[in-house]
């Protein structure tokens, strides 16, 4: 019969496209897997050599040049080195700009690295000062130690691991040639054995700060390293440093010391050592990435091979019977029923970090050891950006995050809330945020599109610059602005990336995940987001909130921390208004605290971080502090 | 798929899994306010130090809420204790703003009273300020 027919026919086309979405679904993140593992490698694999490259042969620039203007090395021997440190720094340039890498990388991650680059021309000005006249050896030093210090700080994309336990190991290896190598070049620059007696002091602070990281890394280096570790430091070469300095160290100023022993030999076995530990870790790390791009590319062309098939077969027309027998093998549950599944794990997830989150909160307010505070909050820091990724995910996959506010929240928090959610957040500076209250179905919305912008900012600065979020009212309404001093984007990249925020599907490759997230989720509370580059250098984000989420309302004051008025404050909070005068014009004093209690309920909301129960009060006129119960 | 679930009823806090207003929790975590930081550095505060804020005004644009509603109680001279119980925060942040305040020169240390003279009253008042914390 027809209808039985088309019956059939219609579920074999849902089945066939149910079995689309579930390859897409099962290929797309293990291709985006994939695509991450690709990009990692490119930027260390191939940036990473070169880099320390340069590190080293500016530190033996550091150390000839140091030499030279002792008498010990000649000029030649400088030139030749010179030549060397640039041929290395050329080599950096090369592969920073070969096509495909930049690809690969990502184009913010490329340009920064021409930052680097260009950074390291320098060592023209350090070179002309060393050959003309008589510079004192140690301002030559310094200034090349900021240039090693700038290749190590300056790519900090470079150590992607750099919190894993073996990443910051190598880290440290690095570091502690480092100071090796700055103890090599105080030595050679006071060819009397270090006799000075700010000489000494140098050498004897290197010394304790190379033996310090080492110690440290040596935890944490792989089994087969840290044997090496062990055997190198039990080697005369070692040992024989070792006591000179401990000689250094003891002996009183003004006893003429021994002559240095020579620090190449140890120098090298520190180098050797951390060469293996490099290519120990990189062996490690292959295996897994050949497994994730293989299973990427497996799943995604043999799967999609399979999808075609299927489909091919629906469309030439088919018994039904084996075709639906075919699709509904291979189609398990409902794709929308496994999208609720994820959604209520995620929901799962916030309860149980929520009720962390809570604990941490009363611990902190209980304990009394700052050192324990301190741990406390790193703790607090971490549980927050499991939170941020928990609620994103919420968010991205059509789900309502569980934290919600019925009533406007200052801004000023909200901006702060989102800084505070991003490693290196001690870096963002969000002090100019003009007072305003955001609706509160939006803030958890705006707090992770705003997080997501400072942190690509924090990212791809450098680590001594500041990131800024400032807030501004203007005639259209209010506008939030992330500003950093990283490299700025050129047009097309500016392009790619308004491409990307307005994208209702994810990008094609890794590095422009955070943008997509941004868009997606500006696009659910309305909101706008523009980059452009700053006029002094940098990027600026901009995120025009729409009118409707804005009340004008105090910013962050001390009422939502629990402070009694000081001053006798007007009787009534009013409701918040929609803004029609800018809340700058008002008297200071004139909106005494944001409008919070707005909602139904006995009596009124007790103020936002006040421990249940126990209210800290003022009484009026008298002065004198007492603690009363919340009524 | 429809994720979206009824409005739970007011003021019970909702379903399990989700919390409105208070009960969402503070927006701005405790270390946020101080940077992450828990150590004030050399200032030498305790529980019962005294502190006083001085004529020098800062542009309040540069203030966080915390350090203004620190400067707001200092008018006179107050307990460190005492003002870490008005904004229940724990003594360590309170530390690290008072620190930062010093600093800038915005608040200072007045003439501390003697040490063991303090009257039962002042014990009084610092045991329900600790209490509140």
């Amino acid at each position: 019969m027809t209808s039985t027919r088309v019956r059939s026919r219609l579920w074999a086309w849902t089945a066939g496209g149910l079995l689309v979405v579930l390859w897409a679904a099962a290929a797309v993140p293990l291709t985006l897997d994939a695509a991450g593992v690709v990009r990692a490698h490119a930027t260390t694999r191939q940036l990473g050599e070169p880099v320390d490259a340069v590190i080293v042969q500016l530190q033996e620039e550091r150390r000839l040049s140091a030499g030279f203007l002792a008498d010990v090395v000649t000029r030649d021997a400088l030139a030749a080195q010179r030549r060397r440190t640039d041929d290395a720094c050329t080599r950096l340039r090369d592969t920073a700009s070969g096509s495909l890498w930049r690809t690969a990388a990502g184009a913010r991650t490329a340009r920064a690295t021409d930052d680097l680059v260009r950074r390291l021309d320098e060592r023209q000005n350090v070179r002309a000062t060393v050959d003309g006249g008589k510079p004192g050896v140690t301002a030559v030093v310094d200034r090349y130690t900021a240039l090693v210090a700038t290749a190590f700080t300056g790519a900090p994309w470079l150590w992607p691991d750099g919190e894993s336990r073996t990443g910051s190991a190598l880290l440290g290896l690095g570091r502690a040639r480092e100071a090796l190598s700055q103890e090599d070049a105080a030595v050679i620059g006071d060819p009397g054995g270090a006799r000075s007696a700010e000489v000494r002091a140098r050498v004897v602070r290197l010394a304790t700060t190379r033996r310090v990281l080492l110690a440290e890394a040596a935890d944490r280096l792989p089994a087969s390293a840290r044997e090496k570790y062990d055997a190198l430091a039990a080697e005369p070469r070692t040992t024989t440093l070792a006591a000179w300095e401990d000689r250094l160290a003891a002996a009183p100023p003004t006893q003429a010391s021994a002559p240095p022993p020579a620090l190449d030999a140890y120098r090298t076995g520190l180098r050797d050592l951390e060469v293996a530990a490099v290519r120990r870790a990189r062996e490690d790390a292959v295996p897994a990435a050949v497994v994730t791009v293989a299973g990427a590319g497996l799943l995604a062309g043999v799967g999609l091979v399979a999808v075609i098939a299927v489909l091919v077969r629906l469309r030439r027309g088919f018994s039904g019977s084996r075709s639906r027998k075919a699709a509904t093998a291979s189609s398990p549950p409902a794709d929308a029923h496994e999208l609720e599944l994820v959604l209520e794990q995620n929901r799962r997830n916030q309860a149980l970090l929520h009720r962390q989150l809570r604990m941490l909160d009363n611990l902190q307010r209980r304990v009394g050891d700052d050192g324990t505070l301190g741990e406390l909050f790193r703790i607090d820091h971490l549980a927050s950006r499991v939170r941020r990724n928990v609620e994103k995910t919420i968010a991205l996959t059509g789900g309502t995050p569980g934290r919600r506010w019925t009533v406007p929240v200052p801004l000023t928090e909200v901006v702060r809330a989102a800084a505070a959610e991003v490693p290196g957040f001690e870096r963002v500076s969000t002090a100019q945020v003009e007072p305003a209250a955001l609706a509160g179905t939006a803030v958890v919305d705006v707090m992770h599109l705003l997080a997501e912008l400072v942190e690509n900012a924090v990212t791809f600065s450098s680590a001594d610059t500041r990131v800024r979020v400032s807030g501004a009212w203007d005639a259209d309404g209010y506008v939030l602005t992330v500003a950093d001093h990283g490299p700025g984007m050129d047009d097309d990249d500016l392009r790619a990336a308004a491409d990307v925020l307005a994208a209702t599907t994810p990008p094609p490759t890794r590095a422009w995940d955070g943008l997509y997230a941004t868009g997606r989720l500006a696009d659910r509370c309305g909101a706008a987001v523009a980059l452009r580059n700053a006029d002094g250098g940098g990027l600026l984000a901009e995120v025009r909130l729409p009118a409707a989420l804005l009340h004008e309302a105090a910013g962050a004051t001390e009422a939502t921390i629990g402070l009694p008025p000081a001053d006798p404050a007007p009787e009534a909070s009013p409701a918040p208004r929609r803004r029609t005068i800018p809340a700058q014009r008002l008297p200071p004093g004139a909106s005494p605290a944001p409008a919070r209690p707005a909602r139904p309920g006995p009596g009124t909301a007790p103020p936002q971080k006040l421990a249940p129960g126990a209210t800290p009060r003022k009484k009026p006129g008298t002065g004198v502090t007492t603690v009363g119960t919340d009524e | 798929m429809n994720s979206l679930r009824a409005a739970p009823v007011l003021p019970g806090g909702g379903p399990e899994d989700a919390w409105y207003d208070d009960n969402a929790g503070p927006v701005v975590r405790l270390y946020a306010m101080t940077g992450g930081r828990a150590h004030p550095g050399d200032h030498g505060f305790t529980v019962s130090t005294l502190v006083q804020r001085t004529e020098e005004r800062a542009p309040v644009s540069t203030l966080s809420p915390e350090e203004s509603a620190i400067l707001r109680l200092c008018a006179r001279a107050l307990s460190v204790a005492e003002i870490a119980a008005y904004l229940t925060l724990p003594l360590g942040t309170v530390h690290v703003l008072l620190g930062d305040l010093r600093d800038a020169g915005l608040v200072r240390i007045p003439q501390q009273p003697e040490e063991d003279h303090l009257s039962l009253a002042v014990m009084q008042r610092l045991h329900e300020g600790l209490l509140a914390l």
